[in-house]
């Protein structure tokens, strides 16, 4: 069933393009028409990178540090001049383990403008499974959601806490708790 | 199929010709789609395969397939479902309801509907991706002037013609 929620996060993501600069996209999965009519209103290329396709597999195998180099490269191809200043990740962490978001990190972030910006989901605790939605953007105030058509198994979530000391490609700007045990983040480059 | 209007199809091979005529539905589709077009619509039936660099001055139905470049910036391209594109193309409204793989421009727009394939980069001032749609690649919604200028002179053309014909029905 499709549902929208509000979000207060995106006015500050996109403030830079509402200005007139151009974004430069990373959008993990494949967007929805609204998020794509939502993009026509700025200077915009989008990236869509197929990541949760390929997702279970990296899960099983995700001890190899290798693998999962190999993984964020083929899932993502990003092309080698790539700097993107806004990264709308969704819930994508929050399938990852510790050993991979610290290789995602790690992997994105040549590919990261100085001025970049993000959007991504955490779950409230290590208890609560990641939703089995995809998301949209409406508008910059309304996030849409709808079932995901495969289940996507992620038997430990990381925490909040965790996704800040392992993600260190990026700095957490602001948390939302939402009522459906995921909390909303917004992130800026981390350029230490 | 080709000699009609003015189109050119440039070190073409068509491997298998049969009952061009048999999508009537889909030429329909394209009719409504631009109506107003004298030059009427161009059609690549299902059982077609062409190799090489296709142009000209009419709007483009692709049922068949497509290996190489479609080169049709004033025309409109409609990739029906049966449609198989391994080419870059190039179009002023690109529709996509087949298969594709290969980079697209779209002067005035980009469609990918539910049941469209895409793996490449569009480029375009507007894009429509449908739900359903599977897509992998980039999306470029900021053509910079050459395709602007296109869009812009696409429009201006169009008016013109409608007022022309508005003014000679009168």
């Amino acid at each position: 069933m499709e549902s929208s929620h509000p979000t207060k996060l995106m006015d500050w993501i996109f403030e830079p393009f509402s200005a007139g600069e151009k974004a430069e996209v990373l959008h993990l999965g494949n967007p929805f028409s609204e998020t794509v009519d939502t993009f026509t209103n700025y200077r915009c290329k989008i990236h869509v990178a197929d990541a949760y396709s390929k997702l279970p597999f990296a899960l099983k195998n995700s001890n190899t540090q290798n693998l999962s180099s190999d993984f964020f490269r083929e899932a993502l191809e990003i092309p080698p001049a790539a700097s993107f200043n806004l990264c709308l990740f969704w819930d994508f962490l929050n399938f990852l383990d510790e050993n991979l978001i610290n290789s995602f990190a790690s992997f994105l972030k040549p590919y990261l403008d100085k001025n970049c910006r993000a959007h991504a989901f955490a779950v409230h605790n290590v208890k609560s499974m990641p939703s089995q939605h995809v998301y949209g953007l409406a508008d910059l105030k309304t996030i849409t959601s709808r079932p995901r058509q495969k289940y996507i198994d992620a038997p430990n979530p990381p925490t909040l806490k965790m996704i800040q000391e392992t993600f260190h490609c990026f700095k957490f700007d602001r948390n939302i708790m939402l009522t459906d045990n995921r909390i909303e983040i917004s992130m800026f480059k981390n350029n230490n | 199929m080709f000699e009609r209007g003015k189109s050119v199809l440039d070190k073409f091979e068509i491997k298998k010709i049969t009952e061009i005529n048999s999508s009537e539905s889909k030429v329909s589709t394209m009719s409504q789609r631009n109506s107003k077009n004298p030059r009427g619509q161009a059609m690549i039936g299902p059982s077609i395969v062409i190799n090489g660099k296709v142009s000209g001055d009419e709007d483009l139905t692709i049922e068949g397939t497509v290996e190489g470049s479609i080169d049709l910036p004033n025309q409109n391209v409609l990739i029906g479902q049966s449609g198989r594109v391994e080419a870059d193309v190039q179009g002023k409204i690109v529709h996509i309801e087949g298969k594709i793989e290969g980079d697209i421009k779209g002067v005035e727009q980009v469609i990918i509907s539910n049941s469209g394939n895409v793996r490449g980069n569009l480029v375009a001032p507007r894009v429509t991706l449908e739900d359903g749609a599977v897509f992998k690649g980039s999306i470029d919604m900021d053509p910079g002037e050459p395709l602007l200028e296109k869009a812009k002179s696409s429009i201006k053309d169009k008016i013109q013609k409608e007022s022309l014909e508005k003014g000679s029905s009168q």
